[in-house]
Parts: C-alpha cells; sequence; structure tokens
C-alpha cells in the first residue's frame, strides 16, 4: 500500500471568494494579525499498488481528471509512506 | 410538437420534478426519468440534467456527477448529434465533464443568488431557438444558485465568444448590459453557452421554474420547445 497526500488551491489570479470570507471573518472576529488567508482542499489517498512509478503516474491523473479543475486550480501531491 | 424526453437524476438533484412536471404536464411532453446509475434509453430526442446539489456539491459542484456512469451515454447521445441541456447543476456538470468549455466559480458576492432575472439572447437559428426565439429577445427567468459564476481564461473566453457559443447574457429589463444585471460576477456577463457544434447548452437561470403565468413567467417554455421543435427536424 501506498499512501499519497494531495493539495489543492486554486491559482493565485483567480477569484477566492471564500479564503476571501475566511479572512475577513477571522480579522472581525479579532485575530488582526492574520494578513491573508489561502484555503485549499487536502485529500490522504491510499492505492492498492505497491509499484510505486504506477502509484505516481495514477496520482498525476488522478489530479487532472477528478481531484482538480485544471482550469482555475494547481495541485501539487507527495507520497507520504508505504 | 411532443418530443421524447430524459431527465437525468443524480443524488442530490432536486429540479428534476420540476423539469417532468413543466415538460410533460405543461407542455405535453413525453418525459422519463433515468436514474444516474443506468444508461439513457434509445430513441430519446432530447436530455436535460436538471438543477440540484448532485452527490451534495463534494469536491467541485457537478464534478462527482460528472464522472458517474449515465454520463457516458449523455456523452455519446451528443457526439452523435442529440440536444442536451443542462440547467443550472446541470450546466456546472456539463463544464466539469468538458461537454462544455470553462467553469462556475462561486459568486463574486459570495452570496446564493435567487431572483428573477432578464437575459438575452445572443443568437438565432440554434437548436434552442428553433423560430420561437431570436437575437436580442429578452426573457425572464430565476436563478437560484451559489456558484455561478462563469469563468473562463481569457484566450478561452476569446475563443467562446468568436465562435457564438454565448447563448445568453445577463442584462437589464431593456435587453441592455449594466453591472447591476449580472448577478453573479460572470465573465461576461454569460448566462449560457453551447459546444461548438450547437447541440449542447448550458444555463444558469432555470426555464423549468418560467412555464406557465401563475408562476410569474412563461418565458422557459419557448426554450424547450424550440428544442421539441429542432428535434422533430431532425
Amino acid at each position: 500500500m501506498i499512501r499519497v497526500h494531495v493539495l489543492v488551491h486554486l491559482k493565485p489570479d483567480i477569484l477566492d471568494a471564500e479564503s476571501q470570507a475566511i479572512a475577513q471573518a477571522v480579522v472581525a472576529a479579532g485575530h488582526d494579525t492574520v494578513a491573508n488567508v489561502r484555503a485549499g482542499r487536502s485529500f490522504h489517498i491510499q492505492f492498492n499498488s505497491k509499484d510505486r512509478a504506477v502509484v505516481e503516474r495514477e496520482a498525476e491523473r488522478l489530479c487532472r481528471e477528478a481531484l482538480a479543475n485544471p482550469l482555475i486550480e494547481t495541485w501539487e501531491w507527495t507520497v507520504e509512506a508505504r | 410538437m411532443s418530443a421524447k424526453w430524459a431527465v437525468v437524476v443524480f443524488p442530490g438533484s432536486n429540479c428534476e420534478r420540476d423539469c417532468v412536471y413543466a415538460l410533460r404536464s405543461v407542455l405535453g411532453q413525453d418525459v422519463v426519468e433515468v436514474w444516474h446509475r443506468d444508461v439513457l434509453p434509445k430513441d430519446i430526442d432530447c436530455v436535460v440534467l436538471p438543477g440540484g446539489f448532485s452527490y451534495g456539491d463534494y469536491l467541485r459542484t457537478g464534478a462527482l456527477a460528472a464522472i458517474s456512469p449515465v454520463m457516458e451515454s449523455v456523452r455519446r447521445f451528443a457526439d452523435e448529434g442529440g440536444l442536451v441541456i443542462g440547467i443550472c447543476n446541470g450546466f456546472q456538470i456539463l463544464t466539469e465533464c468538458g461537454m462544455l468549455p470553462g467553469t462556475l466559480m462561486r459568486n463574486a458576492q459570495r452570496r446564493f443568488r435567487c431572483a428573477d432575472v432578464h437575459v438575452r439572447v445572443e443568437r438565432s437559428g440554434t437548436a434552442f431557438t428553433a423560430d420561437l426565439l431570436a437575437e436580442g429577445d429578452v426573457l425572464k427567468l430565476p436563478i437560484a444558485h451559489g456558484c455561478g459564476n462563469f469563468f473562463a481564461p481569457p484566450e478561452l473566453l476569446e475563443e467562446i465568444e468568436s465562435a457564438g457559443q454565448v447563448f445568453l447574457r445577463y442584462c437589464d429589463a431593456q435587453g441592455m448590459r449594466a453591472p447591476g444585471a449580472n448577478p453573479n460576477g460572470s465573465c461576461d456577463a454569460i448566462a449560457g453557452i453551447t459546444n461548438a457544434q450547437g447541440n449542447v447548452l448550458g444555463m444558469m437561470p432555470h426555464p423549468e421554474r418560467a412555464c406557465e403565468a401563475i408562476l410569474g413567467g412563461t418565458d422557459g417554455r419557448r426554450i424547450f420547445l424550440s428544442m421539441a421543435l429542432s428535434a422533430a427536424a431532425t
């Protein structure tokens, strides 16, 4: 079993209404040292293959075809454990 | 003019009954509902992907519905020239599965918008206008969405515009573009687009909720009836 950690974020030039709302709300709640927030999604995915090359290929394909929308999002993944 | 319609139902769809009611009871069409795990029946003329919150909007709006089993047959149906309309969440599903360009992002004002809006028809002579609608016509239709902010990067937007794929644009009651008339921040005030072939339409407003005067208007009928007429003509 190989586990992969995936992070997906909106591209920096895309309007990120959710992060803006979070930033405004936490500052308004008194966390006034917060300058900027960038929210994203995190996935821990366990693959049933032991072949690292296969998993890496599949992780990239999974990100591009499902976990992220390539038009507006970026993704990164790391193999975290075997 | 009666056509045979399939209304696709995903877990979390919530406008499928409105669509079936408008098509069957108001417009006299022949309608079947198709569960997302099934395939489209044969001899269908038009397909509706209805609004709602398919798969609870998990991952991204429309993203999981886009990879559900029924979509393979919807794609095949469209590839063969069949007419497909995606309404609201249905529009989001069509962009997620790549049958339409662009994407629908969270409304720029970060608010769920539920209101009647005006949209201007941008093209005549399409399968969705038949001879019931023409370029410049202004329709009053309801919207109800949190993620209706149409976005495409500049070069893709230019491609959509120059190919004449913009079908509906938010406008004021006179049909003019106005900042206050764009309810969600959509690029170029786009409310609906077609694919390059012109047989797949995605739109954020709900035509099925505008098919009876008692409910506030009948402008939605013209889109559905245009599809029925176009299907009969092929």
